[in-house]
């Protein structure tokens, strides 16, 4: 039997946990070459909202975070192949291709580039569910002195003192592109439109334009379920799903326990001793008390977490 | 936001060009001759009637292509107006063509105005081409970038004929577009009007005339007045037109 056992109610837990997600902020930019294009995108998102459900089987389930894209700016560049007129051929060989042909006629005087940056945030509405476990961890202080006692640990500020730490350890963490407001695909057709028309072909030219502007959609592999498109892009082929994810793992793993145990746990400050007598010279003063904890384990029900662990 | 990369140049010329003519050769369009017998050539480029470069090719009996381009705006680049021989340092160098195929020359840049004249590399020899002078069996080809009507004629030849260029198509794969043939003869063009669209191809075989001059009909062309009826008289009438306050 453990000699400490502490509960916390899942009201409590909820409030550890919503100062946790407050505090999770991703900044992020990349670019990734995709072959036919490359696509880039710079992020800052942080958390919002939630509901957090401690479970009877012993995890903890949280749904419905909200991911706020403070920012979001998807960037495509794309590689035009020429727009080229192909030559006449005036004599076909009947065993294929031609015997006689023209040059073939082009536009530009090389492959023109375009790069289009759309900026999405606040259209595109994301969350994340993750299911964890409660975990504890025994944290080793590693600014503290190797000369250092942990009485000595505790007068600096912060203290240098060693701790358990309590931390949720997500085992699955789901990030669904809920919603793409209908408006990214003007965006995007606008975009596209407005980067074919800076190649300066003349209006004259409406089929040859069309056809810009349909051979950068098949480049950019845009069919006719633009909320797919843009997930797949920005899920799988950027991978910011794993991103994101990952960076939340580490959120919660590493750099921001739920809640922090200082070790030895402190039970009594040091104080005047009740002895003392105004006649008498003062008596030392009682120490303080400090409780070593050990086995530190935690696990959850329905209704609330236990803490438990042995002294010494 | 949108770029554009700037080193990316539009070749406004293809856009701009509006007269079509086989005796002053420009972009878009390309003069298809027969190789002729096996020797040594020299390609005089001339542009407005001036020596503006000189190249070199053989005929050869053994595996040479059917089909050699010459880039009249490349030689006047590459050799500017040296009266040199091109083909007497290393004529072994010079690209070949099979006796049995075709020398075609093009103009890939520039606002055109070129013709080239064709003679075996030795002293005295006399031109067996020349492109101002087209020769039965020549094919002129071009395809048309800008939609319009555009009129055909032949200077000296009875014939007048039109094509009408509509726009692309969509979905229109270019390459799946055959070409469209017309006979040109001292009797006229054969068929005197086709229509085809944009980037697609009209060719030229030419039967007795020596030279083709396509262009675009200005807009007021295409509205003038109609052909006057047997005997009947057109009267020009100026109005005034006073602007209502």
């Amino acid at each position: 039997m453990p000699h400490l056992r502490v509960a916390a109610s899942e009201q409590a837990f909820k409030k550890l946990f919503a100062k946790v997600v407050e505090k999770f902020v991703l900044e992020k930019s990349d670019s990734k070459d995709l072959g036919p294009f490359t696509a880039g995108y710079d992020i800052k998102i942080h958390l919002e909202g939630g509901s957090v459900d401690l479970r009877a089987d012993n995890t903890v389930q949280v749904k419905e975070l909200d991911i706020k894209w403070d920012r979001l700016n998807l960037s495509l560049g794309i590689d035009i192949p020429g727009f080229c007129i192909p030559g006449i051929c005036l004599i076909p060989n009947p065993l294929g291709g031609c015997i006689l042909e023209t040059p073939e006629i082009c536009l530009f005087d090389a492959d023109p580039d375009i790069s289009i940056v759309l900026p999405l945030g606040g259209l595109i509405t994301s969350e994340i569910s993750i299911t964890g476990r409660l975990r504890t961890r025994y944290n080793v202080n590693a600014d503290r002195p190797p000369d250092m006692d942990q009485w000595d640990a505790q007068l600096p500020d912060p203290k240098l003192t060693n701790t358990w730490q309590l931390f949720l350890d997500p085992q699955f963490v789901d990030i669904d592109l809920v919603d793409v407001a209908d408006t990214v695909g003007d965006l995007l057709d606008d975009a596209i439109e407005a980067a074919v028309e800076a190649l300066g072909v003349p209006d004259v030219i409406a089929g040859g334009l069309s056809a810009i502007v349909s051979l950068v959609r098949d480049v950019l592999d845009i069919g006719d379920d633009i909320q797919e498109w843009l997930s797949d892009l920005l899920g799988v082929s950027l991978g910011l799903e794993n991103i994101i994810g990952q960076a939340l793992i580490e959120h919660f793993v590493t750099d921001d326990p739920l809640f922090e145990l200082e070790d030895p746990y402190p039970i009594l400050d040091k104080a005047p001793n009740p002895n003392n007598k105004a006649v008498q010279p003062p008596l030392p003063d009682l120490v303080p008390v400090k409780l070593p904890i050990r086995d530190l384990t935690v696990s959850n029900n329905d209704v609330e977490l236990v803490l438990e662990g042995n002294v010494g | 936001m949108t770029t554009v990369k700037r080193s990316v140049r539009l070749n406004r010329r293809l856009l701009t060009t509006s007269s079509f003519d086989s005796g002053a050769l420009g972009p878009l369009v390309s003069l298809i001759h027969r190789a002729p017998a096996p020797g040594t050539y020299q390609a005089v480029v001339l542009r407005d009637g001036q020596r503006a470069g000189t190249t070199c090719f053989r005929v050869t009996d053994d595996k040479a292509g059917t089909q050699l381009n010459i880039d009249l705006a490349s030689v006047a680049l590459r050799t500017g107006a040296a009266t040199r021989c091109a083909c007497r340092e290393h004529p072994e160098s010079a690209p070949a063509v099979s006796p049995q195929g075709y020398v075609l020359f093009h103009v890939s840049r520039g606002a055109g105005g070129y013709a080239v004249v064709v003679g075996e590399a030795k002293e005295g020899s006399q031109a067996v081409f020349d492109s101002r002078a087209l020769t039965d069996g020549d094919l002129f080809a071009l395809s048309f970038i800008v939609p319009a009507t555009y009129a055909v004629t032949s200077p000296g030849g009875a014939g007048q004929g039109e094509i009408q260029v509509a726009p692309i198509p969509p979905g229109t794969n270019l390459r799946a577009v055959s070409p469209v043939s017309v006979d040109a003869s001292r009797d006229g063009f054969q068929p005197a009007r086709v229509t085809v669209h944009v980037g697609q191809g009209v060719a030229f075989r030419i039967r007795s005339v020596t030279r083709i001059v396509i262009e675009k009909r200005s807009p007021a062309a295409s509205r003038r007045a109609a052909p006057l009826a047997p005997g009947a008289r057109r009267i020009l009438r100026r109005v005034r037109v006073r602007k209502l306050r």
